[in-house]
């Protein structure tokens, strides 16, 4: 699966969990950008990309996913 | 099912779709289930609106405030049966017999599954080792089983589990063993479902044709392979052959007998009265129709399925009978589509052998001779509140009477005396000091458009009908209260005629009438300010 695809599903999934924000923002987004993206929409964002990707992610590494690059770096490094 | 195949099925689902409230209940962390579920439900074309207990609350709110209020979906996990098994509790000091173990699991197997739930998806996961000897164990999961097995819903089974992450976030599955239990929970579904299957119940009236006998007239209704009868066309159709191959079909109608009847005496429709087991038309509740059926055919109601395109009507059998099965008929290509899908997944085709064919001479044999016993239906207030239903009552003058005049010259079922008024009649009323009022109802689908009209003179009225679309809603009695405290209470007459097609209007005379006046009772009155609850009335000076 090549970098520009995980892109376009990530986008996918941000998109369906973030509807609040443009698509075109998305690619930049931080958690620290808004205030939905709290404890459990981490969780979900965390099931969600478990759930697409067949990963399993370990609690460390979830807690350092808190940007939309940061999470396309690490299933990129997965699959 | 993976997390974007759920998202796009969710976003699929029509903005009309109907919709439905879940919860969860589930003592481990379930709100990433959330998308799943509603897309579970969005397979069904329903819109799910999810909810969940406090996390750890299962145990709490099964023995105290119970589960039973809502349509549930249970996530269990081995400890909710046995609370010692929760890797989340620390050891304390010692344990008990296996006999009390195996009581305590009765015990909360009972108190959770006493919900009667929608469906259960057991989670098999590693329990907290509590035993020297790990085959110990065997009896507590052989006693968990048992319980599970005597649920009658869906029930899907998987072991995968993520004691790590329960550990640390509450949450008992990743994301992709989510994804992957659903998938186990959809295919108990569809078996549960399609297991034992046997009767197909139908409404008649906008389900096996277009329009409404009493009302229409046999003129009036469609049911040809053109136009508006197309959708009915193909459904008869299916029904026919499905006959063929040894399902059973029988008719349940809120109607007089002999109108019910009538499409199938006249001969042109795909099916005819031969095709049916039988064709039961009275004004009783469904559910008692349906409950009468099942005991005289001395079938179950789980292998029965219900089709009508009433919400209403499919919410009341819902709730009276929840092992009936439920299809809504609509007449919109999709979900035909749907709906014609699902009864061939009830009812697979196979070889047809002379049993088949016979099958339904048998049961009409059976039926004969039965008397019918009157029962009572559900109390659907709680679902007709959740409708969120308004009644505008537009008062109605000289310039748009139309829609008023044509439901007086067109109703015969919810008529109050037959009576039909001309234009010039109406004028005339209206000139000398009549009053016109219409109602409008709408609910959270949309509006029914101007579905009551009722000429009053003073205290007098003359004319009062009521489309029997919306019957079974109570909007009948929340407008006569409306009408009566819009007059300051005053009594109100009736000039009430039965005729040979008004029964429904003859049993509403008859609950809150003395001799024609509107009763003091105070049953009625309780009855008419309870009917006026469920909806918000306002008043308007036409349109």
């Amino acid at each position: 699966m090549t970098k520009s695809d995980i892109e376009s599903i990530l986008l996918e999934i941000f998109e369906s969990l973030f509807p609040q924000v443009a698509s075109e923002q998305l690619p930049q987004l931080k958690q620290t950008d808004i205030e939905q993206w709290d404890s459990m929409a981490q969780v979900n964002l965390i099931a969600a990309i478990e759930g697409e990707f067949d990963l399993v992610i370990d609690i460390d590494s979830a807690s350092k996913l808190q940007s939309f690059d940061e999470c396309v770096q690490y299933v990129h490094g997965q699959v | 099912m993976k997390y974007l195949e759920a998202v796009r099925t969710l976003k699929g689902l029509k903005e009309t779709a109907d919709t439905t409230s879940v919860l969860i209940a589930s003592s481990f962390q379930s709100e990433a289930w959330n998308l799943y579920i509603q897309a579970f439900y969005a397979r069904q074309g329903v819109r799910a609106q999810v909810s969940h207990l406090p996390f750890g609350s299962l145990q709490q709110h099964a023995r105290s405030t119970g589960l039973s209020d809502n349509k549930t979906l249970l996530l269990l996990a081995p400890w909710d049966f046995f609370p010692k098994w929760d890797w989340r509790m620390g050891y304390d000091q010692g344990l008990d017999s296996l006999d009390s173990i195996l009581s305590t699991v009765e015990d909360n197997a009972a108190a959770i599954l006493s919900c009667h739930p929608e469906g259960l998806l057991y989670v098999d996961a590693p329990v907290r080792p509590l035993f020297s000897q790990p085959e110990d164990e065997l009896p507590i999961h052989a006693a968990i089983h048992q319980a599970l097995n005597s649920a009658k819903c869906p029930k899907a089974l998987c072991s995968a589990a993520d004691i790590d992450l329960y550990l640390q976030t509450g949450q008992l599955l990743n994301g992709h063993q989510i994804g992957d239990a659903i998938d186990h929970y959809i295919r108990a579904d569809d078996e549960f479902r399609l297991a034992g299957k046997k009767l197909i119940v139908t409404d008649l009236d906008n389900t096996l044709w277009a329009g409404v006998i009493g009302e229409d007239g046999p003129e009036g209704i469609a049911y040809q392979n053109h136009d508006r009868g197309y959708p009915h066309y193909l459904y008869q159709s299916l029904l026919k052959q499905l006959k063929a191959s040894g399902a059973l079909i029988a008719a349940v109608s809120k109607n007089d007998p002999d109108l019910a009847e009538l499409p199938f005496v006249q001969g042109g429709m795909s099916l005819n009265k031969t095709d049916m087991v039988t064709i039961t038309a009275s004004y009783e509740a469904k559910s008692a129709q349906i409950l009468a059926l099942s005991e005289q055919l001395d079938l179950p109601t789980s292998s029965f399925v219900f089709v009508d395109d009433n919400p209403v009507e499919l919410e009341e059998v819902r709730q009276a009978l929840p092992d009936v099965e439920i299809l809504h008929f609509k007449a919109n290509a999709a979900d035909l589509s749907r709906l014609l899908q699902c009864l061939l997944k009830h009812f697979p085709r196979s070889i047809h052998t002379q049993e088949d064919s016979d099958r339904t001479r048998l049961y009409q044999t059976r039926l004969k001779g039965q008397i019918h016993r009157p029962a009572q239906g559900s109390d659907l207030t709680k679902y007709l509140k959740s409708l969120n239903m308004t009644l505008k009552i537009s008062e109605r003058g000289s310039d748009d009477y139309q829609r008023a005049l044509q439901l007086i010259n067109k109703t015969n079922q919810f008529n109050l005396n037959g009576l039909r008024l001309t234009e010039d009649q109406l004028r005339s009323e209206l000139a000398s000091g009549a009053q016109l009022w219409t109602a409008e109802l709408t609910d959270q689908h949309g509006s029914h458009g101007e579905v009551i009209s009722c000429l009053i003179k003073g205290s007098r009225i003359s004319h009062l009908v009521m489309s029997c679309r919306v019957l079974n809603r109570d909007a009948e009695y929340a407008f006569i209260h409306a009408i009566k405290t819009r007059q300051s209470d005053q009594s109100l007459n009736f000039d009430f005629q039965a005729t040979e097609r008004n029964t429904p209007m003859q049993k509403f005379i008859g609950a809150i009438t003395d001799n024609g006046v509107l009763s003091v009772d105070n049953s009625v009155q309780e009855k008419l300010n309870k009917a006026s609850s469920l909806f918000t009335v306002a008043f308007s000076h036409g349109s």
